[in-house]
């Protein structure tokens, strides 16, 4: 290596090979929980039912398709905590000194009298923190999935719209990680404390994620699922519900109130008692998993979004030297 | 190298910088002529190291410019030329020696490695040690390898010496010293001690208050300045005796009946030389720079040696 780069993987080496040192092992066990747990679905001939009530589940030996969930779903949570964290754990770790600890040692004083050019300087190594937080995330969100699609949406297993896995996988996963790594960079610079700068990043790049996972689901409508009459409601499958129940009456118009013919000793039966209030049909309002992709892109979107911007502004404060 | 930028080394005009605190420099002009050693001399605060961090382009001035060798600090023609010792020294302190000088090496085009590494082993370091383990004396000796490895045009060194120990100090200044002399590098020294730049230095600039106080030649100046002692004129106002109106008073000091004041001749005659009960004397740089740091404000004095 040479140049600039050399420094940049001088001073980035012990991160890059302790984050290369946990990536394979976790990628060693990954593979041996994953064979384990793909052998036990042949052994037991366990179809991959989606949600609680699709067709496939009709056959299902429900005593072992338990176990096969109870034996996976931990340690995928795990696995799945550590992959949603990593923006986190890379935005205090790798971002935060990449600039703060130059600037609280005075050692950017040393590499900027130097021959090479604040901006190659800092494009060096920026860009190679962010190539390592990129294929870091990109291979435990790769894991996540791999090791979460036989059984994904399954019985009251992990489903897509859990934290644990919409956080930790997709392209939203790895956007996280670049906007971690802006968001430490940033708060070193403007900081110049690596200590303050990692307490900055941890609650700035919490407090987004909390932010998203709060109004995740504002971003677009859920569709409804009606059924005609007093027939059963349609089945969820491996929608998201939204918690919004109701019935239709006969302009169409939905009224979301649950319990309008609730059940119990005494009371109409559900079909008189619709008939009564004049309501032809229920509705339920759910996201369908189809809806996944689609809320993956726009987070992938609002975190480029925001790592661009932090990366325009660190690029401002540099070029006007603005940091003594 | 009769063009006046090819002969000046660190050229300042208008040159300010402000932070929230306020101006650390305001309205500096001046020009260092190359291949000199000049001493850059102020008490805290007066902006001596704003103005090395604006002469490498780690700062951007807030007014006016600054040029090395008629190059913008922030190009790389002048980022080549000049090397910076940092007043804290800064080191990366998980990089051994040698990593350190590879270090120079592989940011700098023109790396003279047999210089940097000759400099570290005169003072038996080894090239495995780690920079952290090692002593500040030694420390800054890297720093010098790191500096003088860069075959610099100009050299900035701000308080090179504080907190080392005498014996270390005077090993530095003869390390520094004789490097120079062999190349011609420009060098500009900031230092507290001023009895240590009078052996050294042929130039000044004395900052204050974020202005420039005094600069020129380090001869030039003391000759034309004149040290007067003598016992207090009671009949005057400032015990100074009369005839002195061709020369400006820079500082009077009166202790009991004694009074000691440094006079700016240029060069003239002054009636009281030849009165025996005055003596004269021309003053040691040290006295010189002294009698300019303490004396008031005032823009009055304010002074513009021939370069």
């Amino acid at each position: 290596m040479k140049g600039a780069l050399w420094l940049a993987w001088r001073q980035q080496r012990t991160l890059i090979l302790v984050g290369a040192v946990v990536l394979v092992a976790c990628a060693a066990w990954v593979a041996f929980q994953r064979a384990d747990m793909t052998a036990f679905i042949s052994d037991h001939r366990i179809p991959h039912c989606a949600g609680w009530d699709a067709d496939e589940c009709s056959g299902l030996d429900i005593e072992q398709a338990q176990r096969l969930l109870d034996d996976n779903v931990g340690a995928l949570r795990a696995l799945g905590t550590l992959s949603a964290a990593l923006p986190v754990l890379i935005g205090v770790f790798w971002g935060a000194p990449l600039l703060g600890r130059e600037l609280e040692s005075g050692t950017w004083k040393l590499a900027l009298t130097q021959g090479v050019s604040i901006r190659r300087w800092f494009a060096t190594r920026f860009t190679l923190a962010a190539v390592c937080a990129v294929v870091g995330s990109t291979v435990l969100a790769a894991l996540v999935a791999w090791w979460w699609s036989p059984i994904s949406n399954m019985l009251n297993g992990l489903y897509w719209h859990d934290g644990y896995i919409f956080n930790a996988t997709g392209p939203a996963a790895i956007a996280c990680a670049l906007f971690g790594l802006a968001a430490g960079t940033a708060a070193g610079l403007l900081l110049r404390r690596t200590l303050a700068a990692m307490g900055a990043v941890l609650a700035f790049v919490v407090g987004v994620r909390i932010l998203l996972n709060t109004f995740r689901s504002d971003w677009i409508s859920p569709i409804a699922l009606t059924s005609r009459g007093s027939a059963p409601r349609p089945y969820i499958g491996t929608g998201w519900s939204t918690g919004e129940f109701g019935f239709i009456d006969a302009t169409g118009h939905k009224d979301a109130i649950a319990d309008a013919c609730p059940w119990g000793p005494g009371l109409p039966d559900l079909k008189t008692c619709m008939a009564q209030k004049g309501y032809v049909g229920r509705y339920q309002k759910v996201y369908p998993s189809s809806d996944f992709w689609v809320l993956q892109w726009i987070e992938t979107a609002v975190f480029l979004g925001l790592a661009a911007a932090l990366i325009a502004l660190i690029c401002v404060v540099l070029r006007r030297r603005a940091v003594l | 190298m009769t063009d006046p930028i090819a002969s000046t080394a660190l050229r300042a005009t208008r040159l300010g910088r402000r932070f929230r605190s306020g101006w650390a420099l305001r309205d500096c002009d001046f020009d260092l002529p190359a291949g000199r050693i000049t001493a850059l001399v102020g008490p805290n605060g007066a902006g001596k190291s704003t103005l090395f961090h604006l002469a490498t382009g780690l700062l951007r001035p807030t007014t006016g410019e600054i040029s090395v060798f008629g190059a913008d600090p922030v190009t790389a023609e002048a980022r080549d030329r000049t090397a910076f010792l940092a007043q804290d020294k800064p080191l990366y302190p998980r990089f051994t020696v040698d990593e350190t000088l590879r270090f120079g090496r592989e940011l700098n085009r023109d790396w003279d490695q047999a210089t940097a590494e000759r400099i570290v082993r005169a003072g038996n370091i080894s090239l495995d040690a780690r920079v952290g383990t090692l002593s500040p004396g030694q420390c800054t000796r890297i720093s010098l390898a790191l500096a003088f490895g860069k075959r610099p045009g100009l050299l900035l060194l701000d308080e090179p010496l504080a907190d080392l120990d005498p014996l270390v100090r005077i090993e530095a200044m003869g390390l520094v010293m004789a490097e120079v002399a062999e190349r011609g590098i420009t060098v500009v020294l900031s230092s507290h001690v001023l009895s240590e730049l009078e052996n050294v230095c042929d130039h000044v600039l004395l900052l204050k208050h974020g202005g420039v106080r005094l600069q020129g030649d380090a001869q030039q100046l003391c000759d034309d300045h004149l040290l007067l002692t003598g016992r207090a004129d009671g009949s005057r106002e400032n015990g100074l005796p009369p005839g002195l109106d061709g020369a400006t008073v820079v500082e009077s000091t009166v202790t009991g009946r004694q009074v000691t004041a440094l006079l700016r001749t240029d060069g003239h005659p002054v009636g009281a030389s030849a009165d025996d009960r005055w003596v004269t004397e021309i003053p040691s740089l040290e006295d010189l720079l002294l009698a300019y740091l303490r004396s008031a404000p005032a823009g009055t004095a304010t002074t513009e040696a021939a370069a």
